[in-house]
């Protein structure tokens, strides 16, 4: 909430931050099953990080939603 | 050694002193011959691996048993690799091939194209004299980084098999039966857990001391029943550890560990102190008590807790990664226990036992999560105040932010009660957070949405959530003279206008989910509540109110209380909001331009919830009407009409309301536009008035295709005297006719004269496409007969329809018609090549395989009930055809899967050679390991050019040398484009782009292009061809005509040609536009889209016998003069 978001579809995810816009869509782990309730924290340096929970416990993604067009898709995960 | 992975997570510890370690014979004595290791995989996919490990581990002295020697004795045994995993099994083979141990390798998990490119490889070392494993171990998998695998593995068991070497009844077993804890609550499971795990390694560390698995410590626990021999003095000699945490009131929490012989002595217990954030000292002392027992001599091994936590971390992650919960949180509480400080190792273990909902069980009980969330608290604290904080902080918080929000941070009374002063930190790190990133982006902080978010964050339960709710709008959202407290009016504006959005999201999405129950409590509340606050006094609070209620979800959700459980009436509240904005808020001087928006915005998200198209017309010309009549072009911007109308469906034209007001809607846009074209000098005035043009055109022309296909019903119902019928048609086409009366002369210009060459009832079964579902074409010309292929893909029908037809252009004639269906043909481009040749015409349907007709020689018409196709079966690659192309009697045929590639294929022999293959390695990007997809064969003397997507950076245009086999990379294209060549030229067409290949040159010429088409130009890499600017078209467009897919009423170059001077294309759904070279756009010519004796034209070929359009079934030569 407050300016930032992202959604969740499938195995995909898009972060939004107004100063940012939209992301790409970043692949996150095929196998979740029920990937729900994202939220999103920016870094200020242009990166972010998304936790989202799933039948395998909360997961949490690093994300550089800059470099995820140029397909290097996700950035790191935990 | 890595003997962690003994300690299966339930074991632990007791010894007896002063015992006398009788002689248990090992393989090999300090001075003796080498240990003798054999080397055994159970999954082929680890051959080479297992080669790799034999040369590493014969560097290090050790001797290795031939492999042939070990299959011959399993051959004789019946025994396959993979039955070595039992014991007896392994004990018997290991006798016979005079193998000290068994170094088992074993694919947990394996690795996956795509997705999944990381396998789980297990390793395990188990001597042969008692069956005793000596080393489990997991370690990530990729069949590329074996050499990088071996030398981890070797590493990792050089350890483990230094204890094979150890003379006999040197080697002491020691199980750990169980460290349970005493008068403490289940909050401290995972102590007596970490303890266990760190005191197996330890124990694991010392070279003498070999820490017994589950199975192992069954057989030490009942040695009673190996009573002879060897056997029975090693398990005789082996020593039994338990013990328990316990924490009685007032004092420090201990450790008492008690030491036992499988016979029953024992020792006298032992006590260390237990402090839960240093439970690695505790760990470590108890284990020198331990050694010191069991050896007599002190501890030999050097212990690095931050070592071996990275290690746990290592290994537990790579466990969670491979869904191996349950085994990776023992490991991962280990790794945190040792190190605690690192956020790293606390945000994996959060991540693995903190839940949201109460759906399934997870490692963790609802009390022992609450309680690792006040355990972690004071280190996020701390690390959050660095600045900036690192990036496992910010990772934890939010990851608790998600923990805080779900059901199981509210299990019951007590588990609330622990996480109610937790609340309070997650939202205050939360507010500090957010608060920092505002300034960040200057942003001035105060809205309502974080006070709002935070609200919820600190509630435990639906009633403290409601009262948080009930304060917050006091605050924020009240007038001053009702102890509000918002600065200005502006403020306030901006504060209502957030609820909406928030608590409508809240409304919708059934969150916050830790104050959902059953019965919807905390929603069925707040709807109460704002219900009260729509009939409030002031008129923004009321205007809010309205605005939530009217934009309730209707139908019953499984999530959210809705609109119609609660008999409420959405549409009476937007009503009462309407009115409460146009008699009080819409004039009001004290909201800035920024307020009026938000509540514009508020109102067109309650109409696109509540009211139908026509209504939404009605409305919007009730409120902009005025506006426009006051020529107020700030309100008008302030509206946005322009997506508020492009968002609506005017679906189905036949109903005349809807027509009516689709009609209604391009006037108010144009009425909108005749008053901002007075400020079109400014940027976004100027935008605006394009992007209404743009909407406008588009409704008229989805209206005006639609009247051009009534037209041609019309004129059948007549003919066939069905008046009924007929009539409501003509009721519908003379609506849009009076609504759209601008577009009405383009669709009466003459039509072009066309030479029909095949109809659509020419069909052997009548073919009509439904064009709204997608159609699909390919063309080749040959002998001068033109062959085109077509195929349709029906709305909600699994059938697709698909028909060749060769028409000899010089006579004018149709010399062979060909019809099929085919089940399951679509995907997004079904038709994926053509090849003409003799004895057969080969059409290529990617997800099928290639299709098989009469050759070209062979003239006909037929309905073909089950043609040929050619499939893995018949020797093609399994998976999808993505191009084809001729190759003298030969197909060149490239396909994709997991793999991808292009080979030769003889349709005659059934004979596959490869060219290029994604999996088989070699210099070329076209076979790295890679993916891709080839397409758009298309053959040119000495080689085939094609174009190949997924390869990144080398995604584009592709030369095969045809002798020589290589392939080069010749310039990027992105997106999906296609490669025609019917006689006129080679050309690259997309719908932003129409340009010429010109191969002898080594060029791309730009005849038509925008920016989206330049995007997918741009060039990376080293390209050997030259893009080349040639424009066809003078200025630039006008603002209703862009370059886009004709279904959003474009101008469509992926479906136009240029044929001699001329550009032909589609322009939206019921138009044409003819173009001269050199013209400007708006000086085009406009025609109908109805060439095909009534029917749409869906595509244009240029061919040297003319220009040709291919309908909806039908084909047809352009005639007009200027051809």
């Amino acid at each position: 909430m407050a300016g930032a978001y992202a959604l969740l579809s499938g195995v995909y995810l898009r972060t939004y931050e107004p100063s940012e816009g939209w992301s790409e869509n970043i692949p996150i782990e095929s196998h979740l099953n029920k990937p729900l309730h994202p939220s999103v924290a920016w870094l200020g340096d242009g990166r972010c990080v998304v936790a989202y929970a799933c039948d395998d416990g909360i997961m949490t993604v690093l994300v550089d939603p800059l470099a995820v067009g140029s397909g290097s898709g996700r950035q790191g995960s935990r | 050694m890595k003997a962690r992975s003994l300690l299966a997570a339930t074991l632990a510890l007791s010894v007896l002193v002063g015992l006398t370690f009788n002689g248990s014979a090992f393989a090999a004595a300090e001075d003796g011959p080498p240990a003798s290791l054999a080397i055994v995989e159970t999954d082929p996919e680890l051959s080479p691996l297992s080669s790799l490990l034999e040369v590493q581990l014969s560097r290090q002295g050790l001797s290795l048993v031939e492999r042939s020697e070990l299959d011959r004795i399993l051959q004789e045994q019946e025994l396959s690799t993979a039955g070595l995993v039992d014991r007896a099994a392994l004990l018997t083979v290991g006798r016979l091939v005079r193998a000290d141990a068994f170094l088992l390798l074993s694919l947990e998990v394996a690795p996956k194209e795509g997705d999944e490119p990381e396998g789980l490889l297990r390793v395990r070392l188990v001597e042969t004299v008692h069956g005793v494993r000596l080393l489990d171990w997991f370690a990530a998998w990729r069949p590329d980084e074996a050499e990088e695998a071996a030398a981890g593995i070797c590493q990792t068991a050089l350890g483990a098999i230094s204890k094979l070497k150890l003379p006999p009844g040197k080697l002491i077993p020691i199980g750990i039966v169980d460290i349970h804890r005493v008068q403490l609550g289940e909050e401290h499971q995972w102590v007596c857990r970490a303890l266990t795990t760190m005191l197996s390694s330890r124990l694991g560390k010392e070279p003498r001391i070999v820490v017994l698995e589950r199975e192992d410590l069954k057989l030490l626990m009942e040695e009673k029943q190996i009573t002879e021999g060897e056997e029975g003095r090693f398990w005789g000699s082996g020593v039994l550890v338990d013990g328990y945490v316990r924490g009685e009131a007032g004092k420090p929490r201990e450790l008492q560990l008690r030491l036992r012989r499988p016979s029953g002595e024992h020792a006298t217990p032992f006590t260390v102190p237990v402090r839960t954030d240093d439970l690695q000292g505790a760990a470590e002392e108890a284990a020198r008590y331990v050694i010191g027992e069991v050896t007599g001599a002190p501890a030999t091994s050097p212990w690095d807790p931050q070592k071996e936590a990275a290690e746990f971390f290592r290994e537990g992650k790579l466990l969670r990664d491979h869904r191996r919960r349950t085994a990776a949180v023992p490991l991962l509480e280990t790794a945190y226990a040792l190190d605690p400080e690192n956020l790293a190792y606390a945000v994996e273990l959060a991540g693995v036992v903190l839940h949201t909902g109460p759906w399934k069980e997870g490692p963790y009980t609802e009390i022992e999560q609450a309680e690792l969330v006040s355990q972690l608290l004071p280190l996020l604290q701390e690390r959050m105040r660095e600045q900036p904080p690192p990036v496992d902080a910010v990772l934890l918080s939010v990851l608790l932010e998600q923990y805080m929000s779900g059901a199981v941070s509210v299990a019951d009374e007590r588990v609330i009660e622990i996480n109610r002063r937790n609340r309070d930190v997650v939202a205050d790190l939360h507010a500090e957070r957010l608060g920092r990133a505002a300034e960040r982006r200057h942003e001035v902080p105060g809205t309502v949405r974080l006070p709002l978010t935070l609200a919820l964050i600190r509630s435990s339960t639906p009633e403290e959530g409601i009262a948080n709710i009930k304060e917050l709008v006091r605050k924020r959202m009240m007038p001053p003279a009702e102890s509000g407290e918002a600065a200005s009016e502006a403020r306030r504006c901006e504060n209502c206008c957030a609820f909406v959005q928030e608590v409508g999201w809240l409304l919708s999405s059934g969150r916050p989910w830790h104050l959902v129950d059953s019965s919807f409590t905390f929603h069925t509340k707040l709807i109460e509540y704002i219900q009260e606050l729509a009939g409030a006094g002031d008129p923004l609070v009321r205007f809010s109110a309205c605005m939530v209620l009217a934009s309730l979800p209707f139908r019953t959700s499984a999530r959210t209380p809705t609109a119609e459980s609660l008999s409420i009436n959405r549409r009476s509240y937007l009503e009462e909001g309407l009115a409460a904005f146009e008699t009080e808020l819409q004039s009001s001087d004290e909201f800035t331009a920024a307020c009026r928006r938000a509540m514009c915005r508020k109102i067109k998200m309650a109409m696109s919830a509540v009211c139908s198209p026509e209504e939404t017309v009605a409305i919007l010309e009730r409120l902009c009407g005025p506006l426009i009549q006051n020529g107020d072009v700030d309100a008008l911007m302030e509206w946005q009409l322009n997506s508020s109308i492009n968002s609506l469906d005017f679906r189905p034209v036949g109903n005349l309301d809807r027509v009516r007001a689709a009609g209604r809607a391009v006037r108010l846009l144009q009425r909108q536009v005749e008053v901002l074209a007075g400020r079109s000098d400014e940027e976004e005035v100027a935008a605006a008035v394009n992007r209404a043009h743009r909407v406008a055109n588009a409704i008229a022309d989805r209206h005006c295709a639609r009247l051009l296909d009534l037209e041609g019903k019309l004129t059948t119902l007549e003919t066939k005297g069905d008046q009924a019928a007929a009539k409501s048609l003509r009721r519908q086409a003379d609506a849009i006719r009076e609504e759209f009366p601008e577009f009405v002369p383009i669709l009466h210009a003459p039509r072009v004269p066309v030479r029909m060459l095949l109809r659509a009832a020419d069909w052997p079964r009548r073919w009509s496409f439904l064009e709204q579902g997608g159609m699909f074409t390919r063309a080749e010309l040959q002998d001068g007969v033109l062959w085109l292929v077509l195929t349709d893909q029906p709305w909600g029908h699994r059938t697709s329809r698909l028909g060749v037809v060769g028409i000899d252009m010089v006579e004018g004639r149709v010399v062979a018609l060909w019809q099929t269906s085919c089940e399951e043909c679509g995907g997004g481009r079904p038709l994926s090549g053509l090849v003409v040749g003799d004895p057969n015409i080969y059409v290529a349907i990617q997800r099928l395989g290639i299709m098989e007709f009469p050759g070209s020689r062979v003239a006909g018409r037929a309905f073909l009930e089950n043609p040929r196709i050619l499939t893995e079966e018949d020797g093609l690659p399994p998976g999808h055809i993505t191009g084809i192309a001729a190759n003298g009697d030969r197909l060149w045929v490239a396909y994709a899967n997991g793999e991808s590639g292009l080979g030769v294929y003889d349709p005659k022999t059934q004979a596959w050679e490869t060219v290029f293959c994604s999996t088989l390695m070699g210099d070329s990007p076209l076979a790295s390991g890679e993916a891709y997809q080839l397409r758009e064969l298309t053959p040119l003397a000495g080689g085939l050019l094609f174009l190949v997507k997924l390869l990144g950076e080398r995604d584009g245009l592709w030369w095969l040398d045809s002798e020589k086999r290589t392939a080069e990379f010749l310039l990027s294209v992105r997106q999906h484009k296609r490669i025609v060549d019917v006689g006129n030229g080679l050309w690259l067409m997309g719908w932003y782009i129409l340009a010429p290949l010109v191969p002898e040159s080594e060029k791309v010429e730009l005849l038509m292009v925008n920016s989206e088409g330049r995007r997918y130009l741009e060039q990376r890499g080293d390209p050997k061809w030259q893009l080349e600017e040639a424009t066809f078209a003078s200025g630039s467009p006008p603002p209703n005509v862009i370059l886009a897919p004709y279904q959003f009423g474009g101008l469509d170059l992926f479906r136009g040609a240029v044929h001699g001077e001329e550009v032909w294309a589609r322009l939206g759904k019921s138009r044409l536009v003819v173009l001269c070279r050199g013209q400007s756009l708006d000086e085009a010519q406009v025609l109908p889209n109805n060439a095909l004796e009534g029917g749409k034209v869906l595509k244009f070929l240029s061919t040297p016998y003319g220009l040709v359009a291919i309908g909806e079934g039908s084909v047809g030569l352009i005639e007009s003069e200027s051809r």
